[in-house]
């Protein structure tokens, strides 16, 4: 599920909930979280900015997380506290469907952009971790809670990662669980605030090998059982002629599996390390995403780090999704993210050791995002030849496909570690 | 006989984009030649009123303004009567003489001007001194400009479904940069949908109207040809009574036979204000509309509700346009 984090490509308000909620996965990772286990005292402020565009979902997210370590016996607890102030809009899973739009005397004369529903929110968020070494076991426990408007998330985790093999081995495992009540906010569609419980139940199993003196591999594997409301309340689909809409519906159970695998090369001569990752995610709502990513990190002199990241993810659709639904169906979804569709992101990251036990990290991400279910906004026409090109935005005559999945977001992140 | 087939063609007018779309059922040769009579309409009518075009007949009535009458024909006349009528309507906040104002605002700039540039051309706009007889039109002080702007893409959008209708074609719809004319459905029952304009969310809808049957569409909005300094819109609509832009609406909507006169109301309501506006709109037979005020509340009139998905349903809630 750290995994899952790492292919988290549309960073949804609820996807960035879910994976935030269960630290204990940082164990899942096996040797590339194991530096992290393994390190002294430290305090380490970030914040982070993430824009979608087209006037989308906003976040401004500092967070602050202290690990102190106590010694051998003593162990390692860590602190995370986060706050996200998220704002813009987000599509209602409706469609652009106006065969024409009437307007005040100007260029535009269709209506291609997605009906979006404004929001602003709040999440604040802490967990609280405990880990301690038991000859070749190293057990953790953590607690997590967050609050929104209109959600309230209470998680516990428990990992061991069992080293063998004279350390060259680590087999980590874990299993966590959150108890979630979701309360819409009241809207034109929902008169009333109604708690509703949501339940997820996570299980992981991953083995890491030191191969040779300069290559780490890992395989992992986890599975999550959800259920309850899992609908998001705010979504609606298109019926039929689009004269109707209606809640979307999703199931009330999700299991979702995935499979990670992640190796990892230091090159001797250039003092750099290449992190390669693969996952491939499938659950029973009939989506399956692969991701693959490449992270470089290369020291430059003694207190730089660069570290080029790029990142692939495809996804396919729900069994339920559909931009528009010629009746009312048991299960019915419009949202883009359980749509297919593919994003590439690119990023750049560079750490300065300020001193010895301060280091200052600046990143920043550009992602593109693009459906693969597309949809023509209104009603399919032949276009006729034009007498003359026309630079309206309409292209070249044909009927312009569009997707609520397609988008692009910038991130920009700036960060101070004090190792103590 | 070929399949019934929906075309679409698109062209550059009056400074905005023209999409027209009918059904036919006569192969696609005969559609190129249907669309290209609309728009060969369309142009005569550009070519004709556009204050824009020294050939035009308002730019000719101009060069004689305070010197004589220019002698027009029928459709030309048709037309400045009908802005003056609505000149009248409005009490004179809408004035087709007011685009001598043009020289004091300039909306590619975010520049407001002050009392005294405005007040050495306010004695230029007054569509009392617009004199219309005998087949001529007189502006009376020389000056003085005319200014069909406001009808002259309504007229142009019914002219152009008047051809796709002498075609034979019964199901169309015609879009001139928001005006907009249907002839008929979609040809499949259903009604064609109009997205009305959200006029603080570029690209987004408020609300749709759905038509079925031969009706025009037209919406005055503060958004466009505009600027905000000092939190303040200055927008194109301008009050002719001040020189300066028309408060309290942001859009006005109306629905009626035709775009023509759709479009008269639209303007008037706006400039009138949110009350009067839609009482105006409400004191119109066979005529709907609505207005969105200054707070962007949605003001309708009972007709509306009926050809929309206004109010307060789930569509209209998050409306899927």
């Amino acid at each position: 599920m750290a995994a899952l984090r790492v292919a988290a490509v549309a960073a949804t308000k609820r996807r960035r909930r879910k994976l935030r909620k269960l630290p204990w996965l940082a164990a899942s990772v096996g040797a590339f979280a194991a530096g992290d286990l393994r390190a002294q005292s430290n305090l380490e402020f970030r914040y982070l900015f993430y824009q979608e565009s087209g006037g989308r979902t906003a976040v401004s997210n500092p967070w602050l997380y202290l690990n102190q370590d106590f010694g051998l016996k003593g162990g390692q607890l860590s602190l995370l506290l986060g706050y996200d102030a998220i704002s813009g809009a987000s599509p209602t899973g409706g469609y652009p469907t106006a065969d024409a739009v009437t307007s005040a005397s100007g260029t535009s004369s269709s209506n291609t952009k997605f009906p979006m529903a404004a929001y602003n929110d709040t999440r604040k968020s802490g967990t609280v971790a405990y880990a301690r070494k038991f000859g070749a076991h190293l057990p953790s426990v953590d607690i997590s809670y967050s609050v929104e408007n209109d959600y309230l998330s209470r998680g516990a985790g428990l990992t061991d990662a069992w080293t063998m093999a004279n350390g060259r081995g680590t087999l980590h495992f874990g299993a966590a669980i959150s108890r979630d009540v979701v309360t819409p906010v009241i809207t034109p569609t929902i008169p009333a605030r109604v708690d509703h419980d949501k339940s997820s139940n996570a299980a992981a199993l991953g083995f890491s090998w030191i191969v040779g003196e300069r290559d780490l591999l890992d395989v992992s594997a986890s599975l999550t059982k959800l259920s309850g409301y899992l609908t998001d309340p705010y979504k609606i689909v298109p019926i039929a002629t689009s004269s109707n809409t209606a809640p979307e519906i999703r199931p009330d159970t999700r299991s979702r599996y995935a499979v990670v695998f992640k190796y990892g090369h230091h090159f001797s001569d250039t003092d750099g390390a290449l992190k390669v990752g693969y996952r491939y995610y499938w659950d029973d709502w009939s989506i399956g995403a692969n991701t693959v990513d490449l992270l470089y990190d290369q020291r430059v002199g003694t207190d730089w780090i660069v570290s080029p990241l790029l990142r692939v993810y495809t996804q396919g659709h729900a069994s339920f999704f559909s931009y528009q639904f010629a009746e009312q169906q048991t299960y019915m979804s419009s949202d883009y993210r359980l749509s297919a569709f593919y994003n590439i992101l690119g990023g750049l990251t560079v750490s300065y050791n300020i001193r010895r036990d301060l280091v200052l990290s600046v990143g920043a991400t550009y992602q593109f995002q693009q459906g693969q279910d597309r949809v023509v906004p209104s009603t399919a026409a032949v276009p006729l030849p034009l007498r003359a090109p026309l630079d309206d935005g309409e292209g070249g005559g044909a009927p312009t496909t569009v997707s609520s999945a397609d988008m692009t977001v910038v991130t920009a992140t700036v960060g101070l570690s004090w190792r103590y | 006989m070929n399949e019934r087939t929906l075309y679409t063609t698109r062209f550059a007018l009056m400074g905005g984009a023209a999409v027209v779309r009918f059904i036919d059922d006569r192969g696609q040769r005969h559609a190129e030649t249907i669309a290209r009579a609309a728009e060969n309409e369309a142009f005569r009518i550009e070519r004709k009123f556009s204050r824009f075009r020294e050939e035009s007949v308002v730019s000719e009535i101009a060069r004689n303004a305070g010197r004589a009458p220019v002698a027009v024909d029928d459709e030309t006349v048709a037309l400045v009567e009908a802005a003056l009528d609505l000149a009248r309507l409005t009490g004179g906040r809408f004035d087709p003489t007011v685009g001598v104002l043009r020289r004091a605002w300039n909306f590619r700039a975010p520049r407001v001007p002050d009392d005294d540039e405005l007040a050495a051309l306010l004695p230029l706009v007054n569509h009392g001194a617009v004199s219309v007889r005998d087949g001529t039109v007189f502006l009376e002080r020389e000056g003085m400009e005319l200014d069909l702007g406001g009808v002259g893409k309504e007229y142009a959008v019914d002219r152009a479904a008047d051809v796709l209708r002498a075609h034979g074609v019964t199901s169309a719809l015609l879009n001139f940069a928001g005006d907009v004319r249907t002839i008929g459905g979609r040809g499949d029952g259903r009604p064609w949908s109009i997205g009305v304009a959200d006029p603080r969310a570029p690209g987004q809808c408020r609300f749709a109207v759905r038509l079925i049957g031969g009706a025009g569409v037209a919406t005055s909005g503060d958004y466009e040809r505009c600027f905000v300094k000092d939190g303040v819109r200055y927008h194109h609509l301008l009050d002719a009574t001040t020189g300066r832009p028309a408060q309290g609406v942001m859009s006005a909507t109306v629905v009626a036979a035709s775009a023509f006169l759709a479009g008269r109301i639209a303007t008037a309501a706006f400039l009138l204000g949110p009350r009067d506006g839609l009482a105006l709109i409400e004191g119109m037979p066979s005529v709907e509309g609505c207005l969105i005020d200054a707070t962007g509340a949605i003001s309708a009139t009972e007709g509306m509700g009926r050809i929309s998905n206004l109010p307060g349903s789930l569509y209209a809630a998050y409306s899927a346009l």
